[in-house]
């Protein structure tokens, strides 16, 4: 059994080939064993035979281009151990399966790699407790607990931490594609501290005061942790289409995370936008949590009244020249 | 089960039909009752449809609702007429005068009649049996019978109760007794209900007349919207007197005082103490009964008002805090408000904003409000307000107000009046 390394040099990695049954021929017409498609291989090109003593040769099928070794053609090459060769462009390694390849290899890790991975394992078990926990207080404080909302508490636990695990495995896949490793303890580690972070917040928003606005501040927040999310997964799908197309190394994931972050924030504000929508998400109560008159707007409500009185005036002289606008629209046509 | 319903609604229907035949009296109202559409052109089909009837024949006037010929007075485009039909004819009527506060209208067509339908003076006994006329469901002239039950005032409003199966199609066509005289004009019907049906008292329609009698020359085209608004101005003018004359009794609610704004106003309450409850809750709402209906979806000239009266039990602070922030927000109230964004052509976008208000008796409230104006009457708004008071820890109130089609002022005046209303009743 041999191992075959097949590169092109416009292609990113190598592909790795096993070639168990012999002969195997290679060229590009899909009738060979091999099919490499690619303009410098000719139809059948070559042909690897094994010998009755056990070594393997390549053998040139009367190819435009031929196979060379060392930059020389030749006729039929002896493949060696970690040998190089060319057919065409393409770039071959060969790799002579011996009994190496085939015995379990114990490769020793660093030991502070095996102590974080059990870390971070620890990590996320207590991040899955603590978010459940702040589930429960959050509860508690919107409604006093009975039974009946014991029920309410698990799901809501369990769809977040299924969302969580489901958000971490979404980045895994698309990075087992890019690195071909999962690591997907990691992005569960990261989104579980994501998780915790955001239930702290929903839950105290409203006793700690921020500089800004309560409801701004969890908007900012939300729109941070999408953003993060998005980089990350830009970055490795995008990173897998788009790679070697630019001259320049462009981060492609921050772009198109920016793209799709701003056009969800634009999208969002056109349907939020105050004035069009009656629902007034921003009203909390202060009855209790922050009653502070001077976070407060100061003008009090005779002259906040004055002031909508205006700006409705000024929507209806809007409406009034749209009216007027659509009317000479109109009667152009007609007259047309 | 079915079948039993049916057969007995059958049996009832045809027992109403055996007492006194009353085909003299369709005969004699019959030849004055026309169907009344505005539509494009004569053929085209109708943008919307109802009855009118003559009250003087021989200069051709007849009787109906403004909703019948809203269409038309609204259309700034110049692209709906009048017409009224009878199964031969089509006469194009013009437009004298209207009133959007009791929703008559009175047009003209240039065919004359000799006789007229009588306008009753005097007011019918509660009781008496009472007829109805109309197209209903634009299919053939129909009379039917109902009661008189009395005259319903609310406001600057006013509506004669009946029981006759109204249906649409039948708006604008006479109320009549059974002589055949015409007691009011068919104008609605209680949605939801078994025959509550209401109509315009004839006094008002004489009035209409009256008043174009001594004007002498129709309205004009361009002035209809002028006219419009300085019906709502009368509309406004009258409930906020009402406001100052005849205050409401106080009422309250849980702990709570408030003086709703005027006597005839409807006030509904509704309790809720279960044992599983967390908390207690007691609400009123109340509201006019009746509106200026000025187009197809938009009414002006009246207001909403609810009270609602939270006392957490057993929860704490912040439980209860929460409770009061979703009754806050709810949106179950402004529900109509959705409906008014389907007509975005005649209402202007929201203003919205929200602030503290400590009002007369010390009472911090928290409110939220939203303001929109009508494009086509200037100075004409609608308010959505809502306000929770602040200060105590498990007690609250919520008031939510909606008032349509006042002016700045009125709006001012009125919620400036009900916040200061409120306090707490004296036994605490």
């Amino acid at each position: 059994m041999i191992i075959l390394k097949i590169k092109h040099p416009s292609w990113n990695n190598p592909v790795v080939q096993k070639v168990d049954s012999f002969p195997c021929s290679i060229g590009r017409s899909i009738k060979n064993s091999i099919v490499l498609s690619d303009d410098s291989i000719s139809a059948e090109h070559a042909i690897i035979e094994k010998q009755t003593d056990g070594s393997f040769i390549l053998k040139d099928l009367d190819s435009t281009n031929g196979i060379l070794f060392e930059g020389k053609r030749y006729g039929q090459i002896v493949l060696r151990d970690h040998g190089h060769i060319k057919c065409g462009d393409v770039e071959i390694s060969t790799l002579l399966g011996d009994e190496r390849l085939e015995k379990t290899r114990v490769i020793e890790l660093p030991k502070e790699f095996q102590t974080s991975k059990k870390k971070r394992l620890k990590r996320t078990a207590s991040s899955c407790l603590a978010i459940v926990l702040l589930i429960v207080l959050n509860e508690f404080l919107a409604d006093p607990l009975r039974s009946e909302n014991w029920i309410d508490i698990l799901l809501s636990s369990l769809i977040s931490l299924l969302v969580l695990l489901g958000v971490s495995g979404m980045i895994s896949v698309v990075s087992k594609v890019q690195h071909k490793k999962y690591d997907f303890l990691k992005y569960l580690d990261i989104s579980m501290l994501f998780g915790v972070s955001y239930f702290v917040l929903l839950t105290f928003h409203d006793s700690i005061k921020f500089f800004l606005n309560n409801r701004m501040a969890i908007n900012i927040f939300n729109l941070f942790m999408v953003f993060i999310f998005f980089y990350i997964y830009f970055s490795k799908v995008l990173y897998v289409f788009f790679d070697g197309k630019f001259k320049k190394k462009i981060d492609i994931g921050l772009i198109g995370s920016f793209v799709f972050v701003f056009a969800v924030v634009t999208l969002t504000a056109k349907f939020n936008s105050r004035n069009t929508r009656f629902v007034y998400n921003g009203s909390y109560i202060y009855t209790t949590r922050n009653f502070d008159k001077d976070s407060y707007s100061q003008l009090n409500f005779v002259d906040q009244l004055d002031k909508s009185f205006k700006t409705v005036n000024e929507y209806r002289q809007e409406k009034l020249e749209e009216k007027e606008e659509s009317k000479k629209i109109e009667d152009s046509l007609d007259s047309e | 089960m079915k079948y039993f319903f049916l057969i007995f609604l059958y049996m009832t229907s045809s027992f109403a039909n055996v007492g006194k035949d009353n085909d003299h009296l369709y005969k004699k109202v019959k030849p004055f009752v026309f169907q009344v559409k505005t539509s494009q052109s004569a053929d085209s089909s109708k943008a919307s449809y109802g009855t009118g009837f003559v009250v003087k024949g021989r200069e051709g006037l007849l009787l109906t609702n403004y909703h019948v010929v809203s269409t038309y007075i609204q259309d700034e485009d110049n692209r709906y007429k009048i017409f009224v039909t009878d199964k031969e004819n089509v006469f194009e009527a013009e437009v004298l005068d209207f009133s959007v506060i009791y929703d008559l209208a009175l047009i003209k067509i240039k065919r004359k009649f000799s006789k007229e339908l009588i306008l009753k003076k005097e007011k019918p006994k509660r009781g008496e049996t009472i007829y109805s006329m109309g197209l209903p469901k634009d299919l053939n002239i129909s009379l039917v019978k109902g009661n008189y039950n009395g005259v319903i005032k609310s406001g600057i409003y006013e509506r004669i109760l009946m029981s006759t199966p109204v249906n649409s199609g039948m708006s604008g066509g006479p109320t009549v007794d059974k002589d055949g005289k015409v007691i009011g004009v068919n104008v609605s019907i209680l949605l939801n209900s078994q025959n509550i049906s209401f109509s315009v008292p004839i006094q008002r329609g004489r009035e209409l007349i009256e008043k174009f009698k001594s004007r002498k020359e129709p309205l004009k085209r361009e002035n209809y919207s002028e006219y419009i608004k300085e019906q709502l101005g009368t509309i406004e003018k009258n409930l906020l007197s009402s406001l100052e004359k005849n205050p409401g009794k106080s009422n309250t609610v849980g702990e709570w005082e408030f003086f709703p704004p005027d006597e005839t106003l409807k006030c509904w309450s509704k309790n809720d103490y279960s044992e599983k409850r967390t908390f207690k809750y007691s609400r009123q709402s109340c509201f006019l009964k009746g509106a200026a209906h000025i187009d197809r979806r938009i009414y002006a000239g009246s207001y909403e008002l609810m009270f609602l009266s939270l006392e957490g039990l057993n929860r704490n602070r912040y439980q209860f805090a929460s409770i009061v922030d979703s009754y806050l927000n709810g949106k179950d109230y402004f529900k109509n408000v959705y409906t008014k964004f389907s007509s975005k052509k005649e209402l202007t976008k929201f203003s919205c904003n929200e602030g503290i208000w400590t009002n007369k008796h010390d009472i911090p409230f928290k409110y939220v409000y939203c303001l929109n104006g009508f494009v086509k009457y200037e100075d004409v708004y609608s308010l959505y307000f809502k306000a929770a008071s602040l200060t105590d820890k498990r007690k609250s109130i919520i008031v939510k107000f909606k008032v349509d089609g006042f002016t700045k002022d009125g709006i001012l005046k009125f919620v400036t009046d009900q916040m200061d209303s409120i306090k707490r009743t004296e036994a605490m």
